[in-house]
Formats: C-alpha cells, structure tokens, sequence
C-alpha cells in the first residue's frame, strides 16, 4: 500500500506549490488571493464610475452644453449606476466576505475555492463590456441603471452590451453567494454558533440570502428586455401590447434589496470597527441579528415605494409607505445600538473609527431622507428630482463606501502585515466627508427646488447649487486618491503590524499573525 | 471532532471532517431558500413575467448541487483501531471507503513536523499512510504519541 494521494495535502503551507507572476493570480484558489483580487478590482471599478461621476458635474457645472452632448450624458449616468453598483460597491463587499469571513469562522477557505475563483474571473469580461459599450454605434445603454423599457427595447447594441454584462454580474454574485452561504453554514469551528458569530458574517449570510432570492428576478427582467428586442415577443413592449410598468414592478422588487445587498454588509464592516475603537462588546448583539434579518424581510415588499408616481390604487400607496416606514424601526435599533456601543467606551479615533463614525451620521441622513421620500405625497413632489440624488447618495457613498473604507484601513495590518499611514489615513477621511457633503447635500436643495435628475442642462436658477456640487464632486474624486497611496504605501512597507493591531479588536482573524499566512485553520480552532 | 475509546490494551479513534450544520439542518435550510425562490418565480409569471421562472429554477439547482457536493463531504471521517492482530486505518471521502491494515508489531509511527502543518505518518516496511487530517495539532501530536505507546506494547 502506498500513501494515501493527497492525503496530506492540507497539513502543511503549499504556498510553494502556486503558480508565480501572472498565473498565481489567474489560477489562485486561494480566499486571501481572490479576496484581494476583488478589493483591486472594485478600486478600479470604483474610478471608471467616478471619471463617469466627473464628467457628468462637469457638465452640470453650468447652465448650458459644455462636455458631452444629452445623448452621452444618458450613457454616462447609466453606466456610472451600473458600474459603482454591480461593479465597485458589490465586489468590494464580496471582497471583504472572501478576505475576512474563513478567517472569522475558523474555516481553512470557502467552500468552494475553485468556483470562488470563477466568481472573481466572469467579473472583468462584464466590466469590458460595460466600459467599451461606449464605443459601440449608438453608444451606450442610456435608460438609466434602472434599464427601464420603452428605452431600452429601442436602444442600439450598447444595450444588448449592458444586458449581457448584467446577465455575467449576476452569474458571479450568484456564484458567490453560494460560496458564502455554503461556508457559513457549514465550516465554521467547533462551538461557534449562529449566535456567536461576528456580526459581519452574519450580515453577509443574510446578504447572500437575498442575492439568491432577487438575481433570478433581475436575470429574467433582461432576458424579457431582450427577447422584446430581437426575438418578436411583447413583455414591455406597449406597442405590442406589454407593460412598460410590470418591468418597474420586476426591477424595483429586485432593485430595492439590492439597496440593502449592498448596505446590509456594510453594517457588518461598521459593527465589526465600533466595538474595536469604543473597547466594548457591540451592544445588543442579538438584536443586531434580528434588526438585520428583519430589514432584509421588508426589502421584499417595499418596491414601489420607488413608483408612487407610475399610478397605483390609493391602498397601494398606503401600503408601500407604511410598508417603508417600518424599516425605520429595525434600522433605529441599529443606529441606536452602534451608538450604546460607543456610550461610555474608551473612545479612540483613527481612520477606521473615523469612517464608521461617518457612516453612522451620514448614512442616518440618509435615512431620514428616505423616511421623506417614503411618504406618498411627499415622493410625487420630489420624485425624479436631485432629493432623490441626494437621498441615495447618502445612502450608497456616505453608507457603503464609508463603511468600505473603515473596513479597508481595519483590516489593512491584516491584509499587509503593515500599518498604515494613519496622518494621510485622517486627511483621506477630512477631505471625503467635506467634499461628500459639499458634493451631495446641496443636492437636497436643488430637489427641493425643483431640479429633474438625469439632464445635462437646467434653468439659471439651479447654477450656484449645481456649481458648489460639481466642485465638490471633483474634491471628493481627487481625495480618492489619497486612499490608492496609503493602500499602496502600507503593501510596500511601513511598521510591522502585530497579530492584533487594535487592542480592542475581539476574534480568530486577530489571532493569527499578520500578514495572514497564506494558508490559515487548516484544522479548525476550538471556541470555548 | 473526534471520539476515543481505549479499553485493555486495544485502541480506537473515529476523527470526522468539521462540519457546523447537520444534513437535515442544510436541507431545511435549502427547502426554505427554494420554496421562498420558486414562490416569488411563480408570482411574477403569473403576472406574465416567465422568465423569472427558469432562472430561479437554475439558481436553486445550482444550489442543491453545491449542498450536495458540500453534503458528501459531512460523512468523511477517517477511523484508525489497534488490536492484538491489526493496525486499521479506515478513510472515507465522499462515497469511497478505504481500509488498510497494518501488522502492529512492524508498524511505526513517525511525525514529520513540528508545530503548524504537522503530519502524523503510519508506516510499515514499505508502506506509508498519513493519519489524522481532521485533527487539529494538538490532537495529532497526542495521536502520535498514543499511537507509539500502544504499538510499542503490542510489540513487547
């Protein structure tokens, strides 16, 4: 008898078995590998939508046609929608999942390390296909990332670009999720409970949850795009006797959780920084689990709340913004558990503090805003205007990527073995928060006012609202950069990081050393 | 996870993969997930919207087969017994059985390594099996160490 094949071949660190140069990352199984290729991937993403950002307020920075013509301006809101959600803002999550969620639970990776690498790898060709759509007669998809029909059934082959693109995304998220779920539930170390886990894994079981409930529902809203388009039949298309309005119906109920797919493991990031920074355990942690879990249930049955506008029966109405409403109560609970956590905590404030102190007030903000918006009559007056803009950029900036980036700089001594600067760490946050609030909260003005979104030119009487925006837009874009230095100078080098940089930071990751070995629980650790 | 039982000289151990879910728990898990996807399907093609119909239909079978191929894998264990008359080495992976039996009198028991990453090798004359993979360190090093006390007294 010989060796058993393979027989070994989790007990020891095989990093010298991977491929090096190009093909260690084209192959990569790897959690930590895949996990970066994400957070690179989104960063890069999350600069094509932000050149897209600028040069739409570059447009709006005056009254009149200066840059792009309406047609181009159509694209670029549609695809800066597209790309920072199903191109930045989701992959980055998935990259902290794939990064931060074996080493939490104590599993040696994911479930599935091959198909996690599959996930990574169908990103790149959707994001080729989104960006050269540009380039393409007609140009892009123009509709709006909401790819609302009659449009989109008349657009050139940039749409086909962006339903085929969006068809490749939502293969990947679907493909992720499994991974995620399937490791969650089954690989984590012996005596770690549901109720015992991190919060942010808890954030992203749920999350991967509704990717798996609402894809099909999206991959089918494109498909009936596209069958509409080139293949004879009628869904939304009214000339043949469709409904425009069942496809907002399919989009929103899609469209509405996937605002919390991205914001839920957001909350996670922030639920894992506050306690570390207040030297407390999150207060009210089963809660926490339940207020999540109950915002997911209602993000199923508040979609046309985003279509109070299209018509609908007055009970309809009533429903939908209750139905909304609601949502304040979970969300609150949160907040007001974030913020019992820091009560009477041994504060400090560095960068990832700093961001998820941020988030918590902005992204309440944009809370309130919504409340606003969730009112009936309320929304009919604002609907379509920059309150709207305003509302979700709250939301989506000030909530998601702030939380991204107080994820980023917790984590980066785990991810480098180094500390990061912490000077250029604090201005990163300064600039951001001023210019985010210069770009986004004038925007609530310019809603009130009466400003329709999605137009390249508007009345004199929006100009120095519109102007303050677009040069704070080009701040915010600008002070971005700072973050691709810091990223950049901690890989490189700096002080060595400890197993534990943070000395109120509480879980596995922290107790293997740092940079994490390539290869880390390979027996899982036992939890008292 | 692993159970020992050691009576009058004999020796058994039974090491299963970790695994933090039960079958039954993982499938009522996934009839929730389904039931919860193929209802919203159903809904939106009755009200004309077909094509949610066969995605939903792909995704759930994606699915099941990544909790099938997960679910094979919750029965591995690998059982390793000691007696006057044999050294057994048992493995199951997946629906593959494997038994090797050693003669105790001429079997050893060496570790490779120390610390992380450590192996446990059972070998006799010219045959080798690597013993504890679902073991974390602690666990193998006292296999290890077990094992090599109890072969030494069956050899004496």
């Amino acid at each position: 008898m010989a060796a058993i094949p393979g027989g070994a071949d989790h007990a020891h660190d095989h990093a010298h078995d991977q491929p090096s140069g190009i093909m260690r990352w084209v192959t990569t199984t790897n959690h930590k590998d895949i996990g970066s290729m994400y957070l690179w991937f989104s960063f890069a993403m999350f600069i094509v939508g932000g050149i897209m950002a600028l040069v739409i307020r570059a447009e709006l920075f005056e009254p009149g046609l200066q840059v792009v013509d309406p047609d181009r301006f159509n694209q670029m809101t549609t695809l800066h929608g597209l790309i920072m959600v199903f191109g930045a803002i989701m992959p980055a999550f998935v990259g902290f999942a794939n990064w931060m969620i074996p080493l939490m639970i104590g599993a040696s990776d994911m479930a599935f390390a091959r198909m996690n690498n599959w996930s990574f790898w169908l990103l790149p060709p959707a994001a080729i296909l989104l960006s050269t759509s540009l380039l393409v007669p007609g140009g892009a998809a123009a509709s709006g990332w909401t790819l609302y029909p009659p449009l989109t059934v008349q657009m050139g082959m940039g749409m086909d670009m962006a339903i085929f693109a969006v068809h490749i995304l939502g293969i990947s998220s679907i493909m992720g999720s499994i991974n995620i779920v399937t490791t969650i539930l089954n690989m984590r170390a012996p005596g770690m409970t549901l109720m015992k886990m991190p919060l942010f894994c808890w954030t992203w079981l749920i999350t991967a949850y509704l990717v798996i409930a609402v894809m099909p529902v999206l991959a089918g809203a494109v498909t009936m795009i596209l069958t509409d388009r080139h293949f004879g039949t009628s869904f939304f298309n009214a000339a043949g006797g469709g409904d425009p309005v069942l496809y907002q119906h399919i989009f929103w109920f899609f469209g509405h959780p996937e605002v919390y797919i991205i914001a839920i493991p957001a909350f996670g990031v922030v639920s894992q920084v506050i306690p570390a920074f207040s030297r407390k355990p999150l207060f009210g942690y089963a809660s926490m689990v339940y207020a999540t879990s109950s915002i997911a249930i209602l993000s199923f049955i508040v979609w046309a709340h985003h279509m109070y506008t299209v018509g609908m029966p007055v009970a309809g109405q009533l429903y939908f913004m209750f139905a909304t409403m609601l949502i304040a109560i979970p969300t609150g609970v949160k907040v007001f558990n974030w913020v019992a956590t820091m009560w009477r905590g041994s504060l400090t404030f560095e960068t990832p503090m700093l961001f998820s102190i941020g988030f918590l007030f902005l992204f309440t903000l944009g809370g309130f805003s919504g409340l606003v918006l969730s009112m009936t009559a309320v929304d009919v007056q604002l609907h379509d205007t920059y309150y709207v803009v305003a509302h979700f950029h709250y939301v989506m900036v000030a909530g998601a990527l702030f939380s991204a980036y107080a994820g980023a700089y917790y984590w980066l001594p785990k991810w480098t073995g180094h500390m990061y600067d912490e000077k250029l760490g604090k201005l990163h946050f300064w600039l951001s928060i001023v210019f985010f609030n210069m770009t986004f909260f004038v925007q609530h003005f310019l809603g009130l006012a009466g400003m329709p979104r999605r137009i390249p030119d508007y009345a004199l009487q929006f100009a120095e609202f519109n102007k303050i925006s677009s040069i704070g837009a080009f701040g915010f874009g600008i002070s971005q950069l700072v973050f691709l230095v810091v990223a950049l100078k901690c890989i490189r080098g700096g002080a060595k990081a400890s197993a534990k940089p943070w000395d109120g930071a509480e879980g596995l990751e922290w107790t293997v050393p740092s940079p994490a070995p390539h290869h880390t629980f390979e027996t899982p650790p036992v939890i008292k | 996870m692993s159970d020992v039982s050691s009576r009058s000289g004999d020796f058994s151990i039974v090491a299963r993969r970790n695994c933090s879910m039960t079958p039954r728990q993982l499938w009522t898990f996934f009839l929730v997930t389904a039931a919860l996807s193929l209802l919203i399907a159903t809904a939106w093609a009755v009200m004309g919207a077909l094509w949610v119909v066969p995605f939903a239909g792909l995704e759930i079978g994606a699915l099941a087969i990544a909790f099938i191929a997960y679910g094979r894998r919750v029965g591995d264990f690998e059982r390793i017994q000691l007696n006057d008359e044999c050294l057994l080495v048992e493995v199951c992976e997946g629906a593959q059985l494997s038994r090797y039996e050693f003669v105790p009198a001429w079997a050893n028991v060496e570790t490779c390594r120390a610390g992380p990453g450590c192996e446990v090798v059972v070998r006799c004359r010219d045959r080798q099996i690597v013993v504890g993979r679902y073991l974390d360190e602690d666990g193998r090093a006292s296999l290890a160490r077990e094992l090599t006390v109890r072969l030494r007294e069956k050899r004496f």
